[in-house]
């Protein structure tokens, strides 16, 4: 009576998937996002990684009231973080556990609605994505799995393991385009 | 013999008769026949098509229990009450049961088919502590990692003539309901060929006895076939016309069948526009669970009502029907139906409906969301498919956000139309979301708890005022060209539109403020600041963001765009807000999750979708200028009301305060508020005033966690003045602390500069800060 409904493909412009270039060379190269420490000069730049859009500069109109002091701003260096291990909640991790399970057994149906049971207890937990991402993926919808592994990126700041998985996933989705 | 001397001496008349006669009653006869074949066709498609129009029913999300779930033992009892489980009376534990133990409550789960398969009924002990669940075991001991509940049945997808009923297979009908019928309406039931003259006779006697109507002489099969023609004009000849048909029905089908029919068909109350039908929707309507659930008690109480669900509507007429109730125990117990002390002990009981609470906003009929899972399987099925094919429709909705938001609105637009004159007349309406995932959790039509009218959540197409400024802001912070520091003139501006006439937008309070950052801008919602820099984007740029974020096609780019002259209902702009809460990730609202067949089978699912339509940095400092609003702009009268929760969240007003709208979210929950007349005159609330506290009391009732804002590579944190923009010490200035893109240059403010020891070690005190509050 009625088909199966299918997710359609998420629109992403081409600029972000440049940024997403620009993501994975910050990877590549070791890059650390979040180290801070002050750099002397305001003209200094840090080296814009390929594809990243060059940050614009912009000189400040003085505001009336206080004449302005030009300042610069802190820079990341590139320090490594240290690997704090995020913690995700037990009982969404049970839940893409048996997602898991029921996708080997060739159950997509059930994984997706376990994962999404999994979204609802746990929805700051990246590894989710990462799995709906491979379930849509295997269905054939690259789209999907491109937004969901953005997603799981934007999700993973602390996960470096998920970030990778997220990468790997995005990787594969760009190449089943 | 005698009869041939009996024709003798008539002579004429009769002979001359004869023939004429006999073709008079030769055509009687087949009159008599072809209308008895014509009763027989219409009586027997009638039961055999009514057999299977079976409306959809429609379920919540399922409750879904783990440890650190923030919910504790009461409204955890509460949920249960609402979903019709009961407290346990000491006979065995049976599913919809449960007792409490201290700080425990012991259950028993009714089983269920969910799409991913059959769950049996489950007994668990789930442990409480302040903070909400704490373990949950089976009852040997074992942990569990988490319970599902059977999901709460919040109606059906009744066809447009208002009929709803719940259809029950012959097995599921208790036993003791079909002897109690029998017993009071229709003792010869189980001999009688239909009608029962006997029974006819003895009303008689009894009515004029007491010179009023007081007993039917109808069996149950004649109740039946009136019930199917939904006529209640009591002229002879529908009489005669009902007891052919009874009979003639009784011919084709056995007595259980005719039973079956008569549970599931009978008229049983009336719920606004929609009508009751047969008991299992009965005992939902009246009882808040399924027939199965329902003791001898409760059973006599719907054996009362089905004799008149007007004159013993038990909510209207509780000691008539309290009256009733107890005649029909002890007639049970006089028929060796029911032990006598067992009557006599249910006697003693109140009768134990659904509380009127419930009844209003709980596990009743839920009409506002019902419409907005009717408008999504629209586009996939067709109406008879939902109002008659039997399909079970799980939902994404929340039971306790549905009453809770409800009650939100209800009280809250109450409170305001209590004001004046302009107010008298207000309207509601609410929609509150999961934004990560697109599920629909709570839709609020108006005011009106259970009113199946105009749903102003899903159709009040509405200017969305200053509610429009995030699209605004996002498009600046997305162009690289603007971030939260950033200097808008908030100045007066004249726009010359394409007919020639001049717009001349004012602030609020019709005060420029001058340089302002781009942070206060949007906090304080300034119509100069925003115009200003909405003109230099380019309103189409702001059209395009709008579209993206909402899903919606992009609105006419006109300058008054850039205060919000598009109109949305609450709906989009729940899908608009819920893209900036998902980081830039737009999840299209649903609030059907599966669809299955009368066996449990799958149809279709409706799985998460989402689609990135904005820069992940952007967002992020949007969502920190989002905070601000609570903290020093427009929403900060509320701020004591909000449990502590830091939530981010934008407040709109339309012209000449039509509109009064709220919008925000926390960390899993969005909610939409909005109030307004229906005449669309003005109400002289601002979006503060009217839909804020509304708004408020929704995320505080859901105990909505607070927002913590993403993280987006790029970006570092700087301490600025909050008024300027300008970098600044929180010793000599209203200095907040907000993240911009790295590389960005800024302005200190003379003579409260931060030194350069400090912006170090601010620094290092947002890393710490940042694993210290890690997920």
């Amino acid at each position: 009576m009625v088909a199966q409904v299918v997710p359609g493909r998420a629109v992403v412009r081409p600029r972000r998937r440049l940024a997403a270039v620009g993501l994975l060379a910050l990877a590549a190269a070791g890059c650390a996002p979040f180290p801070v420490v002050e750099r002397p000069q305001p003209e200094a730049r840090e080296p814009v990684p390929a594809g990243e859009p060059p940050p614009e500069v912009r000189t400040m109109p003085a505001p009336p009231a206080a004449e302005p002091l030009p300042r610069p701003v802190p820079q990341p260096a590139p320090q490594a973080l240290p690997e704090v291990p995020p913690s995700y909640h037990p009982a969404g991790e049970a839940l893409v556990e048996q997602a898991r399970r029921e996708a080997l057994l060739g159950n997509v149906a059930a994984a997706g609605s376990t994962l999404e049971r999994a979204l609802r207890i746990d929805g700051g937990n990246p590894w989710i994505w990462i799995e709906l991402g491979h379930l849509r993926l295997e269905a054939g919808q690259a789209g999907a799995a491109e937004s969901m592994a953005r997603k799981a990126l934007s999700l993973a700041m602390t996960d470096p393991q998920a970030r990778q998985a997220a990468e790997r996933l995005l990787a594969l989705a760009d190449g089943g385009r | 013999m005698s009869r041939q001397r009996a024709r003798k001496p008539g002579p004429g008349p009769w002979r001359r008769l004869r023939r004429p006669l006999l073709w008079l009653a030769l055509a009687g006869v087949l009159a008599l026949a072809g209308w008895l074949a014509w009763l027989d066709a219409r009586i027997t498609s009638q039961f055999e098509g009514r057999r299977w129009d079976q409306p959809a029913q429609v379920f919540a999300e399922p409750v879904e229990l783990y440890t650190g779930l923030p919910l504790r033992i009461e409204p955890f009892v509460e949920l249960l009450g609402a979903q019709g489980y009961r407290e346990a009376d000491g006979s065995a534990p049976r599913p919809g049961f449960w007792w409490r133990e201290g700080n425990s409550v012991r259950l028993v789960t009714r089983p269920f088919r969910f799409p991913d398969g059959e769950q049996p009924a489950l007994a668990a002990q789930v442990d409480f502590t302040r903070a909400g669940v704490g373990r949950i075991r089976d009852l040997e001991g074992r942990e569990l990692p988490l319970l599902r509940l059977d999901p709460m049945r919040i109606g059906s997808i009744f066809p447009a003539h208002g009929e709803d009923r719940i259809v029950l297979a012959p097995d599921e009908v208790p036993e003791l309901l079909e002897e109690a019928l029998i017993a009071v309406e229709d003792r010869r039931f189980r001999s009688h060929p239909g009608i029962d003259p006997e029974g006819i006779g003895r009303a008689l006697v009894v009515n004029l006895r007491a010179g009023e109507v007081r007993q039917g002489g109808s069996t149950l099969t004649q109740q039946l076939v009136k019930s199917y023609f939904l006529d209640s004009r009591q002229t002879l000849g529908r009489k005669v016309t009902e007891a052919f048909m009874a009979m003639l029905l009784e011919r084709r089908f056995d007595k259980d069948d005719i039973l079956t029919a008569y549970v599931n068909e009978v008229y049983m109350g009336q719920d606004g526009p929609r009508a009751i039908h047969g008991f299992g929707l009965a005992s939902a309507f009246y009882f808040g669970k399924p027939l199965a659930e329902l003791d001898p008690v409760e059973i006599a109480t719907l054996v009362t009502i089905v004799r008149g669900p007007s004159y013993y509507n038990p909510w209207r007429h509780p000691q008539r029907v309290l009256e009733r109730r107890d005649l029909v125990l002890s007639l049970l117990a006089g028929q060796g139906v029911l032990e006598p002390e067992r009557a006599e002990r249910g006697a003693q009981r109140p009768l134990g409906l659904r509380s009127a609470d419930t009844q209003a906003t709980g596990a009743g009929f839920q009409p506002a969301f019902l419409g907005l899972v009717r408008r999504q399987l629209q586009q996939d099925y067709r109406d008879s498919d939902l109002d008659s094919a039997g399909l079970v429709v799980l939902t994404t909705m929340d039971p306790l956000a549905q009453r809770r938001a409800q009650a939100a609105v209800s009280q809250g637009v109450a409170e305001l139309r209590r004001r004046g004159a302009a107010t008298a007349e207000l309207q509601g309406a609410a929609v509150v979301t999961r934004p990560a995932t697109g599920e629909v959790l709570a839709v609020v039509g108006g005011a009106e708890a259970g009113f199946d009218g105009f749903n102003r959540a899903l159709d009040a197409h509405r200017p969305i005022g200053s509610l429009v400024k995030p699209a605004v802001y996002l498009a600046a912070l997305e162009s690289g060209r603007y971030h939260l520091a950033s200097t808008l003139q908030d100045l007066p501006v004249e726009v010359t539109l394409e007919n020639g006439d001049t717009w001349a937008p004012t602030n609020f309070d019709e005060q420029p403020r001058g340089p302002v950052s781009l942070l206060r801008g949007l906090a304080e919602s300034l119509n100069l600041a925003t115009v200003n820099l909405g003109l230099a984007l380019g309103p189409e740029v702001v059209a395009a963001q709008l579209a993206g974020l909402s899903g919606e096609p992009p609105p006419p780019a006109y300058p008054s765009l850039l205060l919000g002259s598009v109109e949305y209902p609450p709906l989009v702009v729940a899908q608009f807000y819920g893209a900036i809460a998902a980081g830039g990730f737009r999840a299209p609202l649903r609030a059907v999750r599966a669809v299955l067949d009368p066996a449990g089978q799958p149809l279709s699912r409706y799985p998460v979708d989402i689609a990135a339509v904005a820069d992940p940095a952007a967002i992020v400092q949007l969502q920190h200028a989002m905070l601000q609003v609570f903290e020093r702009g427009t929403a900060r009268s509320v701020a004591g009301r909000l449990a502590g929760q830091a939530y981010a969240g934008k407040t709109g007003t339309s012209g000449d305060f039509r509109d009064s709208w709220f919008a925000g979210f926390g960390r899993d929950t969005l909610a939409v508020a909005w109030v307004g007349r229906d005449d669309n005159a003005p109400t002289g609330l601002t979006g503060a005033g009217g839909a804020l506290p509304i708004w408020a009391d929704i995320m505080t009732g859901l105990g909505a966690q607070a927002f913590v804002p993403a993280r987006a590579d790029g970006l570092v944190e700087v301490e600025i003045d909050y008024a300027s923009g300008l970098l600044a010490r929180s010793s000599c200035a209203d200095t907040v602390f907000v993240p911009v893109p790295q590389g960005v240059e800024l302005y200190a403010m003379r003579d409260c500069a931060p030194d350069a020891q400090d912006l170090g070690e601010r620094g290092l005190e947002w890393l710490r800060r940042l694993f210290r509050d890690g997920p």
